[in-house]
């Protein structure tokens, strides 16, 4: 049965005749729209076509919106839930709506604010490479001579490591670069991106001078938050509310129409600075009871550092010791983080700890440990070697939560 | 469409909803509620592009109405019905229940479940669609000897419970979200409405013999296509079979008295536009109590003119007010006053002439007043134009809201096929053979065939299987039995004891712990007249855990009985119309009455 999508067929069904939209076919089995809008899937060959009615042309086409007069913002697009929608040929979610779409769901948005759209790319953030993240910051550092402030939107599965290697490679940023995205595709009613992006704009011109996270702050659509790029993780598959500051609060939140700071933060600056180099051989190993201890050193070779999620404070079994000492003679950085994720690494309160700082193992403090990995990248590829330990302990941009209060993040 | 009176003729359709039980239809909830709210959210729903990259008319309404929308977190609640995770695999039990009923309906099986998504954004489903999947196409019903088709069924899950809704707020429950629906829809062959009932009835029916359908008041539904000439109305939500023919009278009458002033309004001509010019300052000292507590909440009083509509707003059965108010009511606009109803309400004749002359209105023009804030004057007058102009073209056809009045008010247009769209988050499910095998083997045939089956199985009298298909709870029978293994004794327990238990007691019986109950006193080998004691312990509101006290419900032994006979014996003379009384009379354990018979020499 081979008919382009949309084509108009009259057929016998079980006796009853009828008139179907052709969807699509997929081994043997043919789906049709009927009339009602529901479509049904069926074996092919118990549909029986009297005739084929009508071609019908391609999905309109989607409305061109009118730039704004208002404060001038960069979006920058890279793909995500937060632009997908569905392909109606496969069935599948992918990147894919018009970003305007979501921008013109609150109309008044369009007058504030003088909104550019640059496409970046179109993938979903699991194939984010840090390579793109070196050509983003080069494509933000543009924007921003252009605007007051960028939104980036992106996939939510990997948008806290690409915010945090941002927020590295600029040292002071002329105006807020806040990332956004979404748990729940544009192209339901009940998506999230209407209310992300609305906060993301209102966050984009205020005096921030970090890289950001603009997403819901709960499961209600009322109110939005504003997170530090080096101190965000997303930790829920599905809620809205996935993002979390870790050990600290959001720097602000959006409610209502109005943005109310929370937290001290960077101010913006009136020069920026971008190191745009990352050294990518740099890997995650998550310790766990049987761990192999030649993984390490199969993991490490040829790695500039590896950053390991330990236990607790930062432990891993005494067996692998052997391992980590070649490892770190060969010259590979080995820096350690905590699955617990909150709370610090500390190498000195149980023995293996102060046999792996006797090792040579570098405690990331409370660095979160995909921030680890990051910061590694950046600081391998821009400082001498020797001055590694100490950039990683010295809290560049708020990575590293100074002091860890009682009710913040923890919960 | 101008019809004349011959060419006239009623269509009718049914569609019927079920609710089942089993639990919910994309998680693993279960369909009752035990407690409180436990939590609250809110949320907007913003209408989006279907498949044609049409935007469904009735989303697009709903969306100009800003609301914003609070929902209560019941604990039959979890992420899926808050929209914060993807549904989980279809309900099997709900399904093979679906298919079951299908069969019964001699509608032909779908080999494949393709779930869609039907948008539906006023805020009913927190996702801001219904998930529906069509089970079975055609097959259909006797009813006098007349044949009825059946169009569809569809599973579907049921949408969020209203609680309240104010100007620009709704609030909903979760607690009957996502609980599965059998939507049996029937084409429009029903000849009247008799037989409309006669034929939910009959739908109901068969359904209810599966023993699957829920046993709430409201878990049948039914909605009610109706047309006469002028287009399908669609009646929504009755709950009572009883309310059928009503509402279909109201639906009636209500067509043909518009038809009549919408026909004279036509030959008077008819309006392009109404234009609402602020009066505020005219009525600054008006005696009315409406315009001043308008004024007083800081809205603008408005008037406008309703081009030759004047005897035709609210005179004789002329009712084209009402048509507006109801339009504006789902904008948040709670009403209006017009010249067919004035003077009154504290409006004076000086006023009203002022108003006739300023708006410049001929004798066939009306006029209308509404209190209001300034920013909803253009979203009202689009209302109105959008109303009347609609009720001009003599097309009536649209979605209303059955009340319990019998009579009904306007929803929304007709949602049209662009409101479906597939959920991908669920592949296409191939319907396994052996689940249709069964349903054809089990499904119910008819109402006299189920109930010789179950007389003949359980050995029960005609009476009681009767009763328990007829209630639905052939399941709940079933499966009692299945542990207590005394068919007769299930079935007097269900129907006598319990009623009288729950009447003596005032309470609800659990019916989880009923269950308990029995498996336990089954499980101690205790015999009837324990179980007898340990329900009315439960059903009294005793602790679970004590009704199991041995001093209240384990049974005397031969050895025990004979030792009290003994004892009385010596003070007393036993007889046979005596004994029981006085045995029972020394001990508050349970006992077996035929033992101490067997027993009493």
């Amino acid at each position: 049965m081979d008919f382009q999508r949309g084509t108009i067929l009259k057929l016998n069904y079980n006796g009853t005749e009828m008139k179907v939209t052709f969807i699509s076919e997929d081994q043997g089995f043919v789906t049709v729209k009927l009339n009602n809008g529901y479509n049904i899937t069926v074996r092919g060959d118990t549909l029986d076509i009297i005739e084929v009615v009508e071609r019908k042309g391609e999905k309109k086409q989607t409305t061109h919106y009118e730039q704004g007069e208002g404060i001038p913002i960069s979006l920058i697009t890279t793909g995500g839930t937060i632009v997908s929608a569905i392909d109606y040929n496969t069935g599948a979610v992918h990147p894919s709506t018009d970003i305007r779409g979501i921008v013109s769901r609150y109309p008044y948005m369009e007058e504030k604010y003088r909104i550019t759209v640059r496409e970046f790319d179109n993938i979903l953030s699991e194939n984010m490479h840090p390579s793109m993240w070196v050509n983003l910051a080069k494509i933000i550092k543009e924007e921003l001579g252009k605007s007051g402030g960028v939104v980036v939107s992106h996939g939510t599965d990997t948008m806290s490591y690409t915010a945090s290697a941002l927020s590295f490679m600029f040292d002071g940023l002329t105006g807020p670069v806040v990332m956004v995205g979404s748990q729940r595709s544009s192209d339901r009613p009940s998506s999230d991106s209407f209310g992300n992006m609305e906060g993301a704009m209102a966050f984009a011109v205020t005096d921030v001078g970090e890289v950001c996270i603009s997403m819901h702050s709960g499961t209600s659509d009322d109110n939005i938050s504003l997170l530090r790029g080096t101190r965000t993780r997303k930790m829920h598959s599905t809620r809205r509310d996935a993002f979390r500051a870790i050990s600290e609060k959001p720097l602000a939140t959006f409610t209502n129409g109005k943005t109310e700071m929370l937290s001290e933060y960077e101010k913006t600056r009136k020069d920026m600075s971008l190191t745009n180099k990352l050294e990518t051989k740099v890997s995650v190993v998550y310790f766990h009871p049987g761990f192999i201890p030649e993984d390490i050193e199969y993991i490490s070779e040829d790695k500039k550092a590896i950053i390991i999620m330990g236990t607790g404070l930062g432990h891993i079994a005494k067996d692998t010791f052997p391992s980590l000492k070649r490892i770190i003679k060969n010259g590979t950085k080995v820096v350690m983080t905590t699955q617990c994720l909150s709370g610090r690494v500390d190498l000195d309160v149980y023995s293996t700890g102060r046999e792996l700082k006797k090792i040579g193992v570098i405690s990331a403090e409370n660095i979160l440990p995909e921030v680890a990995l990051t910061k590694s990248m950046f600081l391998l590829a821009n400082y001498p070697e020797e001055e590694f330990e100490t950039m990683m302990k010295r809290n560049m941009r708020g990575e590293i939560v100074e002091r860890e209060l009682i009710g913040d993040g923890y919960q | 469409m101008d019809i004349s009176e011959n060419e006239r003729h009623i269509k009718i359709g049914l569609e019927i909803h079920l609710q089942l039980r089993h639990g919910k239809l994309f998680c693993r909830c279960p369909e009752t509620e035990k407690s409180e709210i436990i939590g609250a959210f809110t949320r907007r729903l913003f209408p989006t592009e279907s498949e044609s990259g049409e935007i469904d008319i009735a989303a697009i309404l709903e969306e100009q109405k800003h609301v914003t929308y609070h929902y209560k977190i019941s604990d039959n609640s979890c992420l899926v019905e808050a929209d914060e995770q993807p549904p989980m695999p279809i309900n099997m039990r709900a399904l093979k229940t679906a298919v079951g009923i299908s069969a019964s309906l001699n509608s032909n099986i779908l080999d494949t479940i393709s779930v869609m998504r039907k948008v539906v954004v006023d805020g009913s489903n927190t996702s801001g669609f219904q998930r529906t999947a069509i089970v079975a196409t055609g097959g259909s019903l006797n009813i006098n000897d007349h044949s009825v088709r059946i169009t569809n069924i569809c599973l579907e899950e049921d949408s969020a419970r209203r609680i309240e809704g104010t100007n620009g707020n709704t609030t909903f429950s979760l607690d009957r979200l996502g609980i599965p629906l059998v939507e049996i829809s029937t084409e429009p062959d029903i000849r009247n409405f008799e037989e409309a009932v006669e034929v939910a009835r009959e739908i109901g029916l068969r359904a209810t013999l599966t023993g699957s359908i829920r046993r709430e008041s409201d878990a049948i539904r039914q909605d009610v296509n109706f047309s006469m000439g002028y287009g399908r109305v669609e009646i929504k939500g009755i709950s009572k079979l009883s309310l059928i023919i009503e509402s279909l009278i109201a639906e009636e009458k209500r067509q043909e008295a518009l038809a009549n002033a919408i026909k004279i309004y036509l030959k008077r001509g008819s309006a392009e536009e109404v234009k609402l010019l602020d009066f505020t300052e005219t009525f600054s000292n008006s005696q009315s109590k409406l315009i001043r507590k308008g004024i007083s909440s800081g809205e603008k009083i408005f008037a406008g003119k309703l081009d030759l509509l004047s005897g035709l707003l609210k005179s004789d059965s002329f009712r084209i007010g009402k048509e507006i108010a109801d339009a504006l009511k789902l904008f948040g606009i709670a009403g209006f006053l017009h010249s067919d109803e004035l003077p009154g309400y504290g409006i004076t004749e000086v006023e009203i002439s002022k108003m006739r002359n300023e708006l410049k209105c001929n004798n066939d023009d009306a006029f209308m007043l509404i209190s209001i804030p300034e920013t909803r004057k253009a979203v009202a007058e689009e209302v109105i134009i959008t109303r009347l102009k609609k009720l001009s073209s003599l097309d009536f056809s649209e979605t209303r809201a059955a009340l319990e009045d019998g009579t009904s008010r306007y929803l929304r247009p007709i949602s049209g096929s662009g409101r479906m769209y597939p959920e991908t988050d669920l592949p296409i499910f191939h319907i396994e053979d052996k689940i249709i095998s069964e349903a054809l083997v089990n499904s119910p045939k008819s109402f006299k065939d189920t109930l010789e089956t179950m007389v003949r199985k359980w050995n029960i009298s005609k009476q009681d299987a009767e009763v328990i298909l007829v209630s639905g709870r052939k399941l709940d029978f079933e499966d009692l039995t299945e542990i207590w293994g005394q068919p007769r004794e299930i079935a007097r327990i269900m129907l006598q004891l319990i009623p009288e238990l729950e009447r003596k007691h005032n309470k609800k019986v659990d019916p989880d712990k009923l269950r308990a109950v029995i498996k336990k006193i089954s499980s101690l080998s205790y015999g009837k007249a324990s179980l007898e004691v340990a329900l009315d312990l439960l059903i009294s509101g005793c602790k679970y855990d004590d009704i199991f006290d041995p001093e209240k419900i384990k049974p005397l032994n031969e050895e025990e009985i004979k030792e009290i006979i003994r004892k009385l014996a010596e003070n007393t003379e036993l007889k046979k119309d005596n004994v029981i009384a006085l045995v029972k009379s020394q001990t508050k354990r349970p006992i077996d009455v035929k033992l101490i018979m067997d027993i009493f020499p």
